[in-house]
């Protein structure tokens, strides 16, 4: 997985972190931000290290670094200390999961507010959704039938929608037909 | 794959939720086509886990991230992560235990009406929970849909319905 493309709010949703924490962690590990997935999954290691195991930041910085270059992500990584007297042990399935989870929820932008502050309010509510452009006709159609019936033509058109995307993943050229 | 067979297994495991979201807002007449289901569940431990062996047997996946990484699709994983978008066998679904402007599951439940689809019940999120859901959450994507629910409160209550 190498994406480059992740915004400050993103990355700091995948580390499980506030913005200004993954800013003032890179400047005092001296990291370039650039704000890409493997920077990110090192950055939640290095998090968690740092929380759970009451490592500095800069030794659960390096340790993770070592830990994502070294583990088998399906297994559990083992880390002694040079006299064999404490061993770290990181379930990576588990941290995977859970960091998968939140750079999921990055991607699909769940984090992601708008910025200052709300329009006014001018006319009345359905003046101000055909202003943005609604057709409200649509919510008046969708009115005049009841509830069970939209559900129906939801699940119709979620049907037809899939099928028709189907249909076209199947011309796609190198797909066979 | 749809949006019946999704909640039919979602029942069919005895999983308390309320759905949320698009599909909840096309319920109260939205005109928006939504291709993701969103659901509220109890995280309750039981309710949790039922939830969680449904989705493995769906072999739910996260949404977006890259196939490979390891995914442990289990109570625990729910319990610590409380929204997680997912691709499953029935469907892309979106799970959370609470909703932002709502509440945790009981006031969501509270705040839900039961209907139908295709003679399978479902408990869908009222229209003004949805207003508050979509107020709370704030971003920039969901205005639009904000001005058509409430264009749509507006014409209910002119309506009287």
């Amino acid at each position: 997985m190498q994406r480059s493309d992740l915004t400050l709010g993103q990355l700091a949703t995948a580390v499980g972190a506030t913005p200004r924490w993954v800013l003032n962690t890179l400047t005092r590990l001296g990291v370039p931000r650039r704000y890409a997935e493997p920077l990110a999954r090192r950055l939640a290691l290095a998090r968690t290290l740092a929380e759970h195991a009451g490592t500095p930041l800069s030794d659960a910085w390096a340790l993770a670094g070592r830990a994502l270059k070294e583990a088998d992500p399906h297994r559990t990584w083992r880390h002694e200390s040079p006299n064999g007297a404490v061993v770290l042990s990181v379930d990576m399935p588990r941290f995977l999961t859970s960091y998968g989870a939140r750079l999921a929820l990055a991607l699909n932008h769940y984090g992601e507010r708008r910025r200052g502050r709300r329009p006014r309010r001018r006319g009345t509510a359905v003046e101000r959704a055909r202003a943005w452009g609604i057709d409200t006709t649509l919510l008046t159609s969708a009115l005049s039938r009841t509830p069970e019936l939209r559900l129906r033509t939801l699940h119709e058109n979620m049907e037809a929608l899939r099928s028709l995307r189907e249909n076209l993943r199947r011309r796609e050229p190198g797909r066979p037909a | 794959m749809s949006l019946v067979g999704l909640l039919e297994g979602l029942n069919g495991a005895g999983v308390r939720y309320v759905v949320v979201g698009g599909v909840a807002a096309n319920a109260h007449g939205s005109a928006r086509i939504t291709s993701d289901v969103d659901v509220c569940y109890d995280p309750e431990p039981e309710n949790r886990n039922r939830l969680a062996t449904r989705l493995a047997a769906w072999h739910a996946y996260l949404r977006g991230v890259q196939p490979g990484l390891p995914f442990a699709m289990d109570g625990r994983t729910l319990r610590d992560t409380p929204v997680m978008t997912l691709v499953t066998d029935e469907g892309d679904l979106d799970v959370m235990d609470r909703v932002a402007g709502v509440g945790e599951f009981p006031a969501v439940e509270a705040s839900s009406l039961e209907t139908s689809v295709l003679g399978v019940p479902v408990r869908v999120l009222s229209l003004d929970a949805l207003i508050a859901a979509k107020r709370a959450t704030g971003r920039r994507r969901d205005h639009e849909a904000l001005l058509e629910l409430e264009a749509l409160r507006e014409e209910r209550r002119r309506r009287r319905l």
